[in-house]
C-alpha cells in the first residue's frame, strides 16, 4: 500500500515537474520573441543574399526590406539582379503579393516559399511568431560550439507557418542561434545557422544567416552538399515609415 | 562447422556495413558557431531606404528589341484519321518588335511614364515597321504621401480570377484613357477611377463626357479574408457590382469573385462568378478555376480552366507551361501545352501544340490561340532573338 503511494506521488511529482518544464520552454519563446520583435518601430534594412549550389556555382541578390511587426506587414523590393530591379513582395494579413513592374501586374505567392529562387522562405522576413506558432514537445540543455543552449523540438499548432516540425538552439541570452526544420513525415528540410547578432535600439536583428536546404544536394566526395545560402543583413534603421510604404500603391509608385 | 563460418561471416559483413555508413558525411554548419564573431550593437542610423527608390531621375529610357521566326503546320479541321493529308495546312512566318520605354521622375512625387511599340511583319506583307503604338502613357502623382493619382493611358486589373476574369471591371481599361485616384490608407486601400473610352459607346455615336465608366473599389481584410468590394456604372453598359474574397487555407490560395450587374437600358441582369485556387511550390505553379457566366442565355453556361507552369523540368533551361479550359455548355475547348528553351543568351525557343475542340461554331473551336491562322490542332515552332537595353 506505502509503495502504490509512493509510486502515485512519484508519477504526479514528476508529471507536474515535467509540465512546469514545458511550461517554462513555452514562455522561453515569448521571451525569445519579443527580443527581435519591433512592435513600437518599423524596421528596414539592406539584405544581400548569395545562394550557393552544390555544384559551386553562386548567385546574388540584393533586396529592402522594411517591416512592421504590430501589424505583420513587410514589403521587399528587389535591388539586384538588375532584370529583377523593382520586383516586390507585398505581405498584407495572410496573403503575399508579388509585383511584376514588366507586366505592371500583381499575383499571388505562398509565404511559405522559396525567396528568389534561394533557400530562404518568404516567410523567414515575417516578425517571429514561435510562441503562437508552436508548441515545445521536448527541451534539454546542451551546447552549440561556444553557445550553451536549450534545444526545443516545436510541433506546429498554427496552419500558417511553413514547417510543421522544427529544433530550435536558443542560446542563454535568448536569442535562437539554429533551428532545424522537419516535414510531418520527419524529413529534415533545412538548418538555419545565426552565429551573430546585430542589436539596434532595444532589440536584435540577425547580422548573419547561413541556410542549408537539405532537398537540393549533391554527393561530393563521399560528402552531402547542400544548396547554401548566407544572408548579410546590413544597415538596420527604425526610421518611421508612412503607412502608405506597405501598400499596393507604394509598389506601382516606386516602378513608375 | 559451415553454420559457424555463416555466423563468422554474417557478423563481419553487418559490421562492415555500420562502420561504412557513419563514415558518410554530410556538410554541416556547426563549425559556424565555434568561433563566432561576437555579437554587436549598433547605431541606429535612422537610414531612409526609400530614398533608393523614390528619388528623383529626370529622363530614363529603356526597350527591348525581338525578332521571332518559326513555322506552323497543323489541320484547320478535325483531323480525318483515315486521309490524314486532308486539311493539313503549313507556313512559316517572321515578325520584329521594338519597344521603346521612358521614365522620367522630375520629383519625387510626380513620374511621367510612357511605353511604345512598333512592329514589322512580312509574313503578313507588311514590308515596313508600323506607326509607333502607344502601350501606355501616363503620369503619377502622390499628394501628401495620402493619394496616389494615376492620369492617362494604362492598365487596371480588378477581381482575383486569372483565367477567367469577369471580376475585373476595369478590363480593356488600357484601350482610353483613365483616371485613378487611390488612398491607400483607408482600410487596405480605396480607389475612384474614371475611364473614357470610345470603345464603350455605339459605334455612330460621338464621346462625351456623359460616356465616362466611373468606379470605386474598397480592399480591407476581415480576419484572414482579403474582401474587395466594387462597382462601375457607364450608360450604356449599366451597373457592374464585384464582391471578391481571397485568403490562404494550407499553402493554397482559396478565391472567389461573384459579380452581379444591371442593365438598366435592356432592363434585366445577371450573375456571374469565379471559385478557383492557386499553390506555388519551387519550380511548380498551379492555377485552377471554375466559372459561371449567368450572362449567357440559359443559365448552364459552367467552364473550368486549369494552369500549370513547371520551370527547369529536370534541372535543365526547359520551362513546361499548360493551359486547358473547357465550356460544359457546348463542351468545346482548348488545351494548350508547351515548353520554352533558352539554349543560349538572347535566344529562346518555344514549341506549342494548340489543340482546339468542340463543334463548329462552338465557343472554344473557333477562337483564335497561339496558332493564328485557325487551325483547330497544330503544332507551332519559333525562335526568338530578343535582348533588352
Amino acid at each position: 500500500m506505502k509503495i502504490n503511494n509512493f509510486i502515485i506521488f512519484f508519477m504526479i511529482f514528476t508529471t507536474s515537474i515535467f509540465a512546469e518544464t514545458l511550461k517554462d520552454y513555452q514562455n522561453l519563446l515569448k521571451k525569445v520573441d519579443n527580443l527581435v520583435t519591433f512592435e513600437d518601430t518599423d524596421l528596414s534594412a539592406e539584405y544581400t543574399i548569395v545562394k550557393r549550389d552544390p555544384d559551386g556555382a553562386t548567385s546574388t541578390n540584393a533586396a529592402a526590406m522594411f517591416r512592421r511587426d504590430r501589424t505583420d506587414q513587410f514589403l521587399i523590393l528587389i535591388l539586384e539582379p538588375v532584370v529583377d530591379k523593382g520586383k516586390g513582395y507585398l505581405k498584407i494579413g495572410d496573403n503575399l503579393w508579388l509585383y511584376d513592374p514588366v507586366g505592371r501586374s500583381f499575383t499571388f505567392t505562398s509565404a511559405r516559399e522559396r525567396f528568389q529562387n534561394s533557400s530562404a522562405r518568404n516567410s523567414d522576413f515575417r516578425r517571429s511568431n514561435y510562441y503562437k506558432d508552436y508548441q515545445v514537445i521536448s527541451g534539454k540543455k546542451t551546447s552549440l560550439g561556444k553557445f550553451d543552449c536549450f534545444l526545443l523540438e516545436l510541433d506546429a499548432v498554427s496552419e500558417d507557418v511553413s514547417f510543421q516540425k522544427i529544433k530550435i538552439w536558443i542560446s542563454e541570452d535568448n536569442l535562437v542561434r539554429k533551428i532545424e526544420d522537419y516535414s510531418l513525415s520527419g524529413q529534415k528540410m533545412r538548418t538555419t545557422a545565426i552565429p551573430t547578432y546585430q542589436k539596434v535600439g532595444e532589440r536584435w536583428v540577425p547580422k548573419k544567416i547561413v541556410i542549408l536546404d537539405h532537398l537540393i544536394y549533391m554527393e561530393v566526395s563521399g560528402k552531402n552538399v547542400y544548396e547554401r545560402t548566407t544572408i548579410s543583413i546590413d544597415n538596420p534603421s527604425l526610421k518611421e515609415l508612412p503607412d502608405t510604404v506597405y501598400t499596393k500603391e507604394y509598389l506601382e509608385k516606386v516602378n513608375s | 562447422m559451415n553454420f559457424k563460418h555463416n555466423i563468422i561471416f554474417s557478423i563481419i559483413f553487418i559490421f562492415l556495413v555500420f562502420s561504412v555508413y557513419p563514415q558518410q558525411e554530410n556538410e554541416s554548419i556547426d563549425d559556424l558557431f565555434e568561433e563566432p564573431a561576437e555579437d554587436i550593437v549598433v547605431e541606429d542610423t535612422a537610414t531612409d531606404h526609400l530614398t533608393q527608390f523614390e528619388q528623383e531621375d529626370k529622363v530614363n529610357f529603356s526597350g527591348s528589341f525581338s525578332a521571332t521566326g518559326g513555322g506552323a503546320v497543323g489541320w484547320k479541321d478535325t483531323p480525318d484519321f483515315a486521309d490524314p493529308l486532308k486539311g493539313l495546312d503549313a507556313e512559316v512566318g517572321a515578325k520584329s518588335l521594338a519597344r521603346v520605354k521612358f521614365q522620367a521622375k522630375p520629383d519625387p512625387d510626380f513620374a511621367v511614364t510612357g511605353n511604345f511599340y512598333t512592329e514589322i511583319d512580312p509574313g503578313s506583307g507588311d514590308t515596313d515597321w508600323s506607326d509607333a503604338e502607344i502601350d501606355e502613357l501616363f503620369c503619377d502623382y502622390t499628394w501628401l504621401d495620402t493619394a496616389f493619382i494615376r492620369i492617362g493611358k494604362h492598365t487596371m486589373s480588378w477581381g482575383q480570377g486569372r483565367l477567367f476574369s469577369p471580376g475585373n471591371l476595369m478590363s480593356g481599361s488600357e484601350d482610353g484613357v483613365a483616371f485613378r485616384v487611390s488612398f491607400p490608407s483607408v482600410l487596405s486601400g480605396l480607389s475612384f477611377v474614371s475611364l473614357l473610352d470610345e470603345n464603350l459607346i455605339p459605334s455612330d455615336s460621338s464621346l462625351s463626357s456623359k460616356d465616362v465608366a466611373a468606379g470605386a473599389l474598397l480592399d480591407t481584410l476581415i480576419g484572414s479574408y482579403y474582401y474587395s468590394v466594387g462597382a462601375r456604372y457607364q450608360r450604356y453598359e449599366g451597373l457592374r457590382i464585384l464582391n471578391s474574397l481571397k485568403r490562404v487555407v494550407y499553402k493554397t490560395d482559396l478565391f472567389t469573385d461573384l459579380v452581379f450587374t444591371y442593365d438598366d437600358n435592356k432592363e434585366e441582369y445577371f450573375f456571374q462568378t469565379v471559385a478557383g485556387f492557386f499553390r506555388e511550390w519551387a519550380d511548380f505553379k498551379l492555377y485552377g478555376e471554375y466559372c459561371f457566366d449567368g450572362k449567357t442565355y440559359g443559365g448552364d453556361d459552367h467552364s473550368i480552366g486549369i494552369a500549370v507552369g513547371y520551370n527547369n523540368i529536370f534541372s535543365s533551361p526547359v520551362d513546361f507551361g499548360l493551359e486547358w479550359k473547357h465550356g460544359f455548355m457546348d463542351n468545346s475547348g482548348k488545351f494548350l501545352p508547351g515548353v520554352s528553351w533558352s539554349p543560349w543568351k538572347f535566344v529562346k525557343a518555344y514549341i506549342a501544340v494548340p489543340v482546339n475542340y468542340g463543334t463548329s461554331g462552338s465557343r472554344y473551336y473557333n477562337e483564335d490561340d497561339e496558332d493564328l491562322s485557325g487551325r483547330r490542332v497544330a503544332c507551332v515552332m519559333s525562335l526568338e532573338l530578343s535582348a533588352s537595353f
